[in-house]
C-alpha cells in the first residue's frame, strides 16, 4: 500500500519560500539593481504584485482540479503525448534551475572559503545533499524546511538589522532609477524571479486541499516579495550605486560590514551556513521533484533507483559551464529572464484548456 | 635407585608427550558419537555401545515431547513424565517431594516440586506441605468431585493457586519460581505462587539521579516494577498485560498504559510486536528494545529506557505504553520522539523558570557535544578570519609547538578521552581514582607539557565532554559521542560547508524516522502548534491543558483550562 503524503499550509510555504528566495543568497541584488537602477526596490514591488495576479489567476483555473499538477493535467488535455510533452518541458526546466544553483553555490563556496578544494570537491557536498535528501522523500524534505526555513529567515534578518547603522538611504535617490519603460515594460519578464513558484504547481498533488495551495503561494510570494525588497533597499543604501553593480555575492558583501562590537566583527562565516542550508533544502526539492515529474512522466513504478543516474547526470551538466561568469550570465539572463513563460504563461495556457475542455465534457453530458 | 635412574632417564632421554586431551567439541553430537566409535576402534563393547547410543536417539527422535502431554490421572505417570522434563536427578536444585495425604478416609498419593532457590521454602513448609500432610490427617477432609478441588478448599491456604491441565503451562510457573502439586486421581495440578528468589531491593537510581522528586528506582523483578508505577498512577484504567518474550526463556514482559487514555492501535502494535518476537532468550530489556525499535542504523534510541518509576508514570498518563521485563531494571517506553529524549524527569518538579534554564543548558550541552570539536577545526583550518585577532594570536601561540594538524591533535584526545571514559565504566571502584590522575595528568597536563597537544585544544575537548554528560538520556549520549567523529572529518574536509551537509542529512534521516509510528521529530516536523511551547522550553504547568497531540490519545485534555480554580475567586468563570 502506498503511504500517502499531505503536506500543510507551513509546510508548502517553506518550501516555496526557500526555492524562490534562494536566489537572495546568489546575484539577485545585483540583477535587480542592473534591470532598475536605484529603483529596483520598485521593480520587486512590481513584480511582486503581478506575481501574486498571475497566481490567483492560475489559481482559480486551478480550483476545479484539486490534487492535479501539471503532468495530471497535461495528460487530461492530450493523453498521453500531452503528458510527456509537459513532462519533458518541466523537466528541462528543472534540470536548468538545478544546475545552475549548483554550480553557482559551489563556485561561489569555494571562492570564499575553500579556496584550495578544487570545483569537483566542492560540489560533491551540494550533489550528496541533493541525492540524500531525494533518498529520504519529499515527506523528510518538507519536515526539513520548517525546521530550517526560519532560522534562514531568521539569520537574514539578523543580517539586515546587523548592517542598518550603515545604511544611507538617500542612495535610492533618483527614485524612478533606470526610467519607468525599464521597470515596468521590461522589467516585467522579471517577473522570472518567482519562477520556482512552479514547484507549487508540481507539488499540489501533497496539499491538503485547495486552500493550502491559495494560502500558500500567496504567504510565500508576499513572504519572499519582503524578503526581496528588504534587501534590495538596503544593499542600495549600502554601497554606492556603480559599486552595486560590481558586488560579487550582494549578500555576503552586507555580512561583512556587520559589526556587533570589537569580539563580533567577522561573522559572515557563519553566513556559510545558512546559505549552504538554504542551497541544500532547494537542491533536494528540486532534485526530487525532478526524479518524481520523471516518473510520472514515463510511468516508471520506483523512483530510488533513478537517484544515482541522475545524480551523476547532473553533476556532470554542471560542469557544462566554462566558470562563474557565464553561469551567473545564465541565471541572471536566461533562467531568471524567461522562465516565467513556464512558470506563468505555459501554467496559465494548460489550466486554462482543461477547464475549457472540462466545461465542453460539463454541456456535452448535460446535453445528452 | 630405580627412582634416580627414572630421573636420570627424564633428564637426558627425550619422550614425546602423551596428548592426554582426546576432547573435540564437534558441532553434531551424532558426529561426536561416531568420532568416539573411530577412536575406540576394536573395542566391541564401545561399538555395542555407539550403536545404543543411535538406536537410543532415534527413539528420542520418536517420543513424543514430554511438554506436550497433558496431565494423566495415574500419578506414576506424571511423576516419570516431570522427571523426564527437568532431567531428574542431574538437575540438582530442581526438588520432588513425595508424601501422602488423607482425602475421604483414603491415603492419596502426593508429590511437590519446585526449584530450590526460585520458591520461599518457608512458604513451602508452612503453607504447603505442613497443612496439606498433618492436617489431612488431623481433620478427616470429605469432599465430592476432584481431590485437587477439595485441598483448593480445605487443605491449602494459599491465596495465589491456578490449576493446569497440561504440562507446558505447568513447566513454565515452576520455572517462574511457582510450586506444582500434583495429586494421584486428578488430572489437574495445583500450582502454588510461592517465588521468593534472591533479589536486589528498592533503591536510588543510578543513571538517572535528581535532587527534586522520587528517590526509588526499579529493580530486576517485574511484578517490583509494576506495583511501583500502579503505587504513582493509581488509576482503575491502568492495565499490566503480560506477554512472555523468548520461545525457551518466556521472559515475562508487561505492557502497561492506561485503557481510555492510550491509542488503542498503538497498544495492539506494542502488543504486536512483542508477540511475534521469535527468539529463545530475552535477558534484558536492552534486547528487547533492539528487537523492537523502528530504525536498527538510526544513531539515535527510539525507545526510552528509564529506571524511574515517576518517569514512566509521567509518560503513561500522556498516553504512552510502558514495556517492564523481568531482569531489567530499566523500564521502556514507546512512543518517543527526540525531544522527549532531551527531558529528564526533575523537569516537572521544579519551578517553571528553573526548568526552562535547566532545559535551555542541556540543549547548549547537547549542541556542544557534538559539534564544538567540529567547529573547531572548522575555524582554525578554513575560517580563520572569524576569530578575533588577539583571540587567533593566544591559539596560535599555543598551537606552534604541536606538531600535529588540529584534525589529528583532536582525534587523539577525543579517542583518549572516550577511552578513559570507557575505562572508567569497567575500572573496579578501588582503583577508580587511579583512572582520574592517568586521565588528569598524563592525557592533560603532560600532553600539553610535552607539547602533543595545545591547551586550548584541552578545553574544547572538556567542555564537549561535560556537555554530554549533561545530555539525560544514555542512549542518546551514545549517539551523539558516534556522530561527533563523524562531523570532525567533515569539518577538517570542507569546514562549514561539510558540517552543514552533515547536519542537514542527520536532520532528513530524524525526520523520516518514527517511534511507533510517531514521527522522531514531532512536534516540530510534523508541526503541531499546540505543543510547540514544549519542545525546547516548558510551559508553566498549569498551561499544560492537552496531552501531545502526536499520540492521538483517546482524551487530549489532562487538566481543565483554569487547572488552578482558586484564582477564580469573586469572578465570573471562564469556560472554554
Amino acid at each position: 500500500m502506498k503511504t500517502i503524503i499531505k503536506f500543510g499550509k507551513w509546510e508548502m510555504s517553506a518550501i516555496l519560500i526557500n526555492a524562490m528566495s534562494t536566489k537572495v543568497f546568489l546575484n539577485f541584488p545585483r540583477t535587480a539593481l542592473e534591470v532598475g537602477g536605484t529603483a529596483g526596490w520598485i521593480l520587486i514591488l512590481y513584480v511582486t504584485l503581478l506575481s501574486i495576479i498571475g497566481f490567483l489567476i492560475i489559481y482559480m483555473l486551478y480550483k476545479r482540479f484539486n490534487g492535479k499538477d501539471l503532468i495530471d493535467i497535461s495528460e487530461y488535455l492530450a493523453g498521453s503525448v500531452g503528458r510527456i510533452i509537459s513532462g519533458l518541458i518541466i523537466i528541462t526546466v528543472l534540470t536548468l534551475m538545478i544546475i545552475v544553483i549548483l554550480r553557482e553555490f559551489s563556485e561561489d563556496m569555494k571562492t570564499i572559503t575553500l579556496i584550495s578544494s578544487p570545483l569537483s570537491f566542492v560540489m560533491i557536498f551540494f550533489a550528496a545533499a541533493m541525492a540524500v535528501g531525494a533518498y529520504f522523500g519529499i515527506e523528510a524534505i518538507a519536515r526539513c524546511h520548517v525546521i530550517i526555513v526560519p532560522i534562514i529567515v531568521a539569520a537574514y534578518f539578523l543580517i539586515i538589522v546587523g548592517v542598518l547603522p550603515q545604511s544611507d538611504f538617500s542612495q535610492i535617490f533618483p527614485l524612478l532609477g533606470s526610467g519607468t519603460d525599464k521597470i515596468f515594460l521590461q522589467g516585467t519578464v522579471r517577473m522570472s524571479f518567482f519562477a520556482e513558484l512552479l514547484i507549487l504547481f508540481l507539488l499540489t498533488s501533497f496539499a491538503k486541499d485547495n486552500k493550502t495551495v491559495k494560502k500558500a503561494g500567496i504567504i510565500s510570494l508576499t513572504a519572499t516579495g519582503l524578503f526581496f525588497l528588504m534587501v534590495v533597499i538596503v544593499y542600495i543604501s549600502l554601497f554606492p550605486y556603480p559599486s552595486d553593480l560590481e558586488n560579487f555575492l550582494p549578500l555576503y558583501q552586507i555580512a561583512r560590514l556587520i559589526d556587533y562590537g570589537r569580539f563580533l566583527q567577522r561573522v559572515e562565516s557563519i553566513f556559510v551556513l545558512i546559505w549552504s542550508s538554504a542551497a541544500f533544502l532547494f537542491l533536494s526539492v528540486s532534485f526530487y521533484l525532478l526524479i518524481h515529474i520523471f516518473t510520472k512522466t514515463f510511468r516508471i513504478k520506483h523512483y530510488k533507483p533513478l537517484i544515482l543516474p541522475f545524480t551523476a547526470i547532473i553533476y556532470a551538466l554542471s560542469f557544462i559551464p566554462d566558470g562563474l561568469p557565464e553561469i551567473v550570465q545564465i541565471d541572471a539572463y536566461f533562467v531568471h529572464k524567461y522562465f516565467f513563460i513556464v512558470t506563468f504563461i505555459f501554467t496559465i495556457l494548460l489550466y486554462a484548456a482543461a477547464n475549457i475542455k472540462s466545461a465542453g465534457r460539463r454541456r456535452d453530458t448535460s446535453d445528452a | 635407585m630405580s627412582d634416580f635412574g627414572s630421573l636420570l632417564k627424564k633428564i637426558f632421554i627425550y619422550e614425546e608427550k602423551v596428548k592426554d586431551e582426546g576432547f573435540i567439541l564437534k558441532d553434531k553430537a551424532s558426529s561426536a558419537s561416531s568420532d568416539i566409535d573411530t577412536i575406540d576402534e576394536g573395542s566391541d563393547d564401545n561399538n555395542e555401545s555407539g550403536k545404543n547410543s543411535k538406536s537410543s536417539s532415534s527413539m528420542q527422535r520418536d517420543e513424543p515431547d514430554p511438554q506436550k502431554k497433558p496431565v494423566s490421572i495415574d500419578i506414576e505417570n506424571n511423576l516419570i513424565n516431570i522427571k523426564k522434563i527437568f532431567s531428574y536427578p542431574d538437575n540438582s536444585d530442581f526438588v520432588i517431594r513425595k508424601f501422602v495425604i488423607n482425602l475421604n478416609s483414603k491415603n492419596t498419593k502426593t508429590f511437590v516440586v519446585f526449584f530450590d532457590g526460585l520458591v520461599d521454602r518457608d512458604v513451602v513448609d508452612r503453607d504447603i506441605l505442613q497443612p496439606m500432610m498433618v492436617m489431612s490427617q488431623l481433620k478427616d477432609v470429605q469432599c465430592k468431585g476432584s481431590p485437587v478441588n477439595c485441598i483448593l478448599r480445605h487443605l491449602l491456604p494459599q491465596n495465589q493457586t491456578k490449576l493446569y491441565d497440561n504440562f507446558e503451562e505447568t513447566v513454565d510457573d515452576i520455572l517462574t519460581g511457582s510450586c506444582a502439586i500434583f495429586v494421584n486421581g486428578s488430572s489437574q495440578v495445583i500450582i502454588s505462587d510461592v517465588k521468593g528468589w534472591e533479589h536486589r531491593n528498592v533503591e536510588r537510581p543510578n543513571t538517572e539521579m535528581v535532587i527534586r522528586g522520587p528517590q526509588e528506582g526499579f529493580t530486576e523483578i517485574v511484578r517490583i516494577n509494576t506495583a511501583l508505577i500502579r503505587k504513582i498512577v493509581r488509576d482503575d484504567k491502568l492495565i499490566a498485560e503480560n506477554i512472555p518474550v523468548g520461545k525457551r526463556s518466556k521472559t515475562p514482559c508487561t505492557i502497561m498504559y492506561i485503557k481510555d487514555i492510550a491509542n488503542k492501535r498503538l497498544v495492539d502494535e506494542v502488543r504486536r510486536r512483542l508477540k511475534s518476537l521469535n527468539v529463545d532468550y530475552v535477558i534484558d530489556s536492552g534486547e528487547i528494545e533492539q528487537l523492537i525499535e523502528d530504525n536498527t542504523f538510526l544513531p539515535a534510541p527510539q525507545v526510552l529506557a528509564t529506571e524511574r518509576p515517576d518517569r514512566v508514570a509521567s509518560l503513561i498518563v500522556e498516553g504512552r505504553v510502558a514495556i517492564v521485563v523481568n531482569g531489567s531494571p530499566f523500564v521502556l517506553v514507546v512512543p518517543v520522539t527526540l525531544f522527549e529524549l532531551l527531558r529528564s524527569a526533575e523537569d516537572t518538579y521544579i519551578r517553571f523558570p528553573y526548568s526552562n534554564f535547566v532545559r535551555f543548558i542541556r540543549l547548549f550541552g547537547t549542541v556542544l557535544a557534538l559539534i564544538l570539536p567540529a567547529l573547531y577545526i572548522a575555524i582554525t583550518t578554513f575560517h580563520q578570519e572569524m576569530i578575533p585577532t588577539d583571540l587567533l594570536l593566544a591559539i596560535e601561540n599555543s598551537r606552534e609547538k604541536v606538531p600535529f594538524p588540529s584534525v589529528i591533535e583532536i582525534l587523539i584526545m577525543e579517542l583518549s578521552f572516550e577511552l578513559i571514559r570507557e575505562a572508567g565504566v569497567r575500572i573496579p571502584t578501588p582503583i577508580g581514582p587511579t583512572l582520574g590522575i592517568i586521565g588528569a595528568l598524563i592525557l592533560g597536563q603532560a600532553a600539553v607539557s610535552a607539547s602533543i597537544v595545545s591547551p586550548i585544544l584541552i578545553i574544547i575537548v572538556a567542555l564537549t565532554g561535560i556537555g554530554s554528560f549533561a545530555i539525560p538520556s544514555f542512549s542518546l549520549s551514545f549517539a551523539v559521542r558516534i556522530l561527533r567523529f563523524i562531523y570532525i572529518l567533515l569539518a577538517a574536509l570542507a569546514g562549514f560547508l561539510g558540517i552543514t551537509a552533515g547536519l542537514f542529512i542527520l536532520l532528513l534521516w530524524l525526520a523520516s524516522s518514527k517511534s511507533f509510528g510517531v514521527r522522531f521529530l514531532a512536534p516540530i516536523a510534523p508541526l503541531t502548534s499546540d505543543d510547540l511551547t514544549q519542545v525546547l522550553s516548558r510551559a508553566p504547568i498549569w498551561k499544560q491543558e492537552m496531552r501531545p497531540d502526536f499520540l492521538n490519545t483517546f482524551k487530549r485534555k489532562q487538566q481543565a483550562y483554569i487547572s488552578r480554580s482558586w484564582i477564580n475567586r469573586g469572578k465570573n468563570k471562564r469556560v472554554r
